[in-house]
């Protein structure tokens, strides 16, 4: 058996361009796709990165590699006091790659610790989050969101 | 658990009668699932078959569960990739919930062979065709081509 959990990866396809794309995954405003986080950073390599909800700071991380609009990537490190802080830095992978009208975009997570609290709370993360950037995207009305915040609730 | 398996979920603006329906009926697969047609009676031992555009069966099975609106699970056995048909019978399921007025859709392909062909497919597939559902139903448009059977298959 492998000593850490498998990676997390979701593809999605999005009925824009990968500038627009790129423009709402590296948006500092206030994301209602995204549960109203807010992302402060200055997008630069080496420079740190905070996700902060309602006022309070979810993630931490660092800016490890960017090349607009087709890669990001960053550290992810879910604030303490708590077991998923404890299971310490992972590591946020985008890629946006031109399909036809479409943008496909691969969100890879990884560096899971064994029988991680934090890969079960990102697996039922990340599909509601990029399936309301999609629809954002496309129809420009956000979904509904409690469902996101309630299963990261149940798996805190 | 299954030795090779895919799991995808999604969350589409609609109600699970109209989702249920996209996933299923001809008007709407037609539209997104690259041109394709089912057939099946829908109801438990029916059989399944998935039908290209030019006719060809591409892909066949039998209905094990079915729970209008909520889940289907079905076989699907591929039928026009010799290699990937003598891997036999996957498992298809179906899982639909509603909340907050969004359709949570989970799709599990599951196959009890390892590393199976099959399913590395549907793999890269799934993706695609759940993510042009969704955009045929919440915005009225599915991608450009995606009514379109791929070239050379």
């Amino acid at each position: 058996m492998s000593e850490r959990d498998p990676d997390f990866v979701y593809v999605t396809y999005i009925g824009a361009s990968r500038e627009k794309v790129w423009a709402a995954l590296t948006d500092r405003g206030v994301r209602p796709w995204w549960d109203d986080t807010v992302i402060d950073t200055t997008f630069k390599p080496g420079e740190p990165l905070t996700f902060r909800r309602r006022g309070k700071v979810d993630v931490r991380g660092v800016i490890k590699e960017i090349d607009p609009p087709n890669k990001l990537v960053h550290t992810f490190h879910i604030e303490g006091p708590g077991p998923m802080h404890d299971e310490g830095e992972t590591q946020v992978t985008y890629e946006l790659v031109q399909d036809g009208d479409a943008t496909k975009l691969t969100v890879l997570h990884t560096g899971f610790v064994k029988d991680s609290k934090l890969r079960q709370a990102v697996s039922g993360g990340w599909p509601p989050i990029l399936s309301a950037l999609k629809t954002t995207l496309e129809s420009g009305k956000a979904l509904a969101y409690a469902t996101w915040a309630e299963r990261a609730k149940k798996s805190a | 658990m299954a030795m090779s398996r895919f799991v995808y979920v999604t969350y589409i603006r609609a109600t699970p009668e109209k989702l249920w329906r996209a996933l299923i009926e001809p008007e709407f697969t037609r539209q997104y699932w690259v041109g394709t047609i089912q057939e099946s009676e829908w109801k438990k031992g029916a059989s399944w078959k998935m039908i290209a555009p030019d006719g060809r069966l591409t892909d066949s099975g039998e209905i094990i569960e079915i729970e209008p609106y909520k889940r289907l699970v079905f076989s699907w056995r591929n039928e026009f990739q010799p290699a990937v048909k003598a891997e036999g019978y996957s498992r298809c399921t179906y899982d639909l919930e509603e909340t907050h007025g969004v359709v949570k859709l989970t799709v599990t392909h599951e196959m009890d062979i390892e590393d199976a062909q099959l399913i590395v497919g549907v793999s890269s597939g799934w993706p695609y065709i759940l993510a042009t559902l969704k955009s045929l139903l919440e915005t009225g448009k599915a991608f450009e081509g995606s009514d379109k059977f791929p070239e050379g298959i």
